[in-house]
């Protein structure tokens, strides 16, 4: 019985209000459209961080002539670390084939070249156990490096912390911008339904006035304000998640095309269901708070004395 | 039922001049009465009737209505001593865009009642006030008069302890105010304490029941029509 009479508060309200209610709908999937948008990048630069920081390793090229002994030695010693999950060692003749494999579609030439000398010297590729993408200590690493420098078979030492570092920090100066632009749409998104409510409440200004009068609680009062301000939301929402899936869609359409962001398309990837639901019940909750903090002003108890227009 | 003990209702001017609205007003009308308020077009008639209905809150005073102090009255227990009274207000307060029947049943469905008594109990409302045919109408669609009898079947439906009526036959011709006195005799039979502002003397007078008269704020006198009276005012 409740539910229906919200039902037919809503289908009352679009009758009477069609205009206004459609336009702030608009404004409401206008607001959750770029809230969306944000917190998708956000999530996805994230993941690239994530993928791309599981893949910081440190790379300790080795002297020429080292005996396999010291390489033995050092790989063992090496192995035993507690901070190190992986250690792998690439022999020149190795590094070439990879060299090759990696080339291959760019310079298909030096596969059948067998006259091309390995450039490249023996190598350790190490990966650090804490070596996560939001874990970006460059201590650790730094330290090992150090370390490995002082040891007499390594030539040199290199690892791609850094790249990932200011990735790291741009990833950060995303999220936060993001987060403030997001919570400013947001407090908006309030501000926008509240005002709605409150148009609605002054239409409907008696109606609230005769329900306190015949001895309606509260929240008979408010219900059906904050449902609508919750369905509102929810719409917009609904509208916002769904336009952003089509612009998500031809984004990693185009990425696709492209061979420099053909492999970070892969990475990319829309909501899940269950953000796509706590998003919907975000907007519900901002839909409900607006309304509410509206109707709370004007139904007291006593607005038909105070008269409810303020 | 109704206690007011040196009751003031003050509203201040714009120059900040303090106008009282009511003034030292003292009542007590027990549990089953049956009493007119009278006096002329603003005497303090409707403030009254605001107070006792919780409609407003006195400015000084003891304001007690069905054991509640109106003044103290707090948002909390406010619907619940509104659900034992009916109000019948001089405009009518009927909900524009709801049927007849809806406007009706409103009280009963806020009490939480079951859809089948809501029915049964709207359809012998309406029955009562003579507008059975008309329960799918919107009040626009009526006349003033049977909005008026849409407004107290609204008051009575739900059975309530104490009847407040504003000026109810105000806008009704003298054969359906007749009528709707006789339908709140009926429900003053039944144990429902009414309370009738009017400012129709005829119709007072041809009830051997409890005046109250206020003037310019002031309840300025207190009175039973005799029996007689009433009668002769009915014969003659």
């Amino acid at each position: 019985m409740a539910f229906t009479d919200d039902i037919k508060t809503i289908v009352r309200s679009w009758q009477q209000h069609f205009a206004m209610q459609f336009a702030t709908v608009s404004v409401l999937t206008a607001t959750f459209s770029i809230v969306a948008f944000l917190v998708c990048l956000s999530l996805n630069f994230q993941r690239v961080l994530s993928v791309w920081g599981e893949q910081v390793q440190i790379s300790a090229y080795l002297k020429d002539g080292v005996s396999s002994i010291d390489i033995e030695t050092l790989q063992k010693d090496l192995t035993a670390r507690a901070d190190i999950s992986n250690v792998e060692f690439i022999s020149k003749q190795k590094a070439v084939e990879l060299f090759r494999d990696q080339m291959a579609s760019y310079a298909p030439e030096l596969i059948s070249d067998t006259e091309f000398a390995t450039p490249f010297p023996a190598s350790f590729q190490i990966r650090m156990r804490s070596a996560q993408a939001t874990d970006l200590s460059t201590v650790e690493l730094e330290k090992l490096a150090g370390e490995l420098k002082k040891n007499v078979s390594v030539e040199d030492v290199s690892y791609g912390q850094s790249w990932v570092r200011n990735y790291a920090s741009f990833v950060g100066v995303v999220q936060a911008v993001g987060g403030v632009i997001g919570l400013i749409l947001l407090f908006g998104g309030i501000f926008i339904v509240g005002n709605s409510i409150r148009t609605l409440i002054a239409g409907r200004h008696d109606e609230i006035e005769i329900l306190e009068l015949i001895g309606a609680t509260s929240n008979r009062i408010r219900r059906p304000y904050i449902f609508e301000g919750v369905f509102l939301c929810a719409i917009a929402a609904s509208v916002a998640l769904a336009a952003n899936a089509v612009l998500f869609a031809w984004q990693i359409m185009i990425m696709r095309q492209s061979l420099a962001f053909a492999r970070m398309a892969q990475e990319f990837q829309f909501f899940t269901v269950l953000q796509v639901i706590e998003f919907l019940m975000v907007a519900c909750l901002i839909g409900g708070l607006g309304s509410w903090i509206s109707v709370r002003r004007f139904n007291d108890g006593w607005s038909a004395a105070r008269g409810i227009r303020r | 039922m109704i206690s007011f003990s040196h009751v003031y209702k003050t509203y201040r001017g714009n120059e900040g001049r303090e106008n009282h609205a009511l003034r030292n007003a003292n009542i007590e009308i027990g549990k089953g009465e049956f009493v007119f308020l009278t006096g002329p077009s603003g005497s303090g008639k409707t403030t009254l009737f605001r107070l006792l209905s919780a409609f407003d809150r006195p400015s000084s005073g003891l304001a007690m209505v069905n054991g509640y102090n109106i003044a103290e009255i707090g948002l909390r227990d406010l619907p619940f001593f509104r659900r034992r009274i009916g109000v019948v207000f001089q405009d009518f307060r009927l909900l524009r865009d709801r049927s007849t029947f809806d406007n009706i049943a409103l009280p009963l469905e806020i009490l939480g009642e079951r859809k089948v008594n809501i029915e049964r109990r709207t359809l012998e409302c309406l029955d009562s006030v003579g507008l059975s045919e008309k329960r799918n109408e919107f009040p626009d669609q009526l006349s003033g008069g049977e909005q008026q009898r849409i407004a107290i079947a609204r008051a009575l439906v739900h059975r309530p302890g104490l009847l407040i009526a504003d000026e109810p036959t105000g806008n009704l011709d003298p054969a359906m105010s007749i009528e709707i006195m006789r339908l709140f005799e009926r429900a003053n039979a039944q144990g429902t304490t009414l309370f009738v502002a009017t400012h129709d003397h005829s119709l007072v007078r041809a009830r051997a029941r409890r005046v109250i008269e206020i003037n310019a704020g002031q309840i300025s006198d207190e009175q039973s029509v005799p029996a007689e009276a009433a009668w002769r005012s009915l014969t003659t």
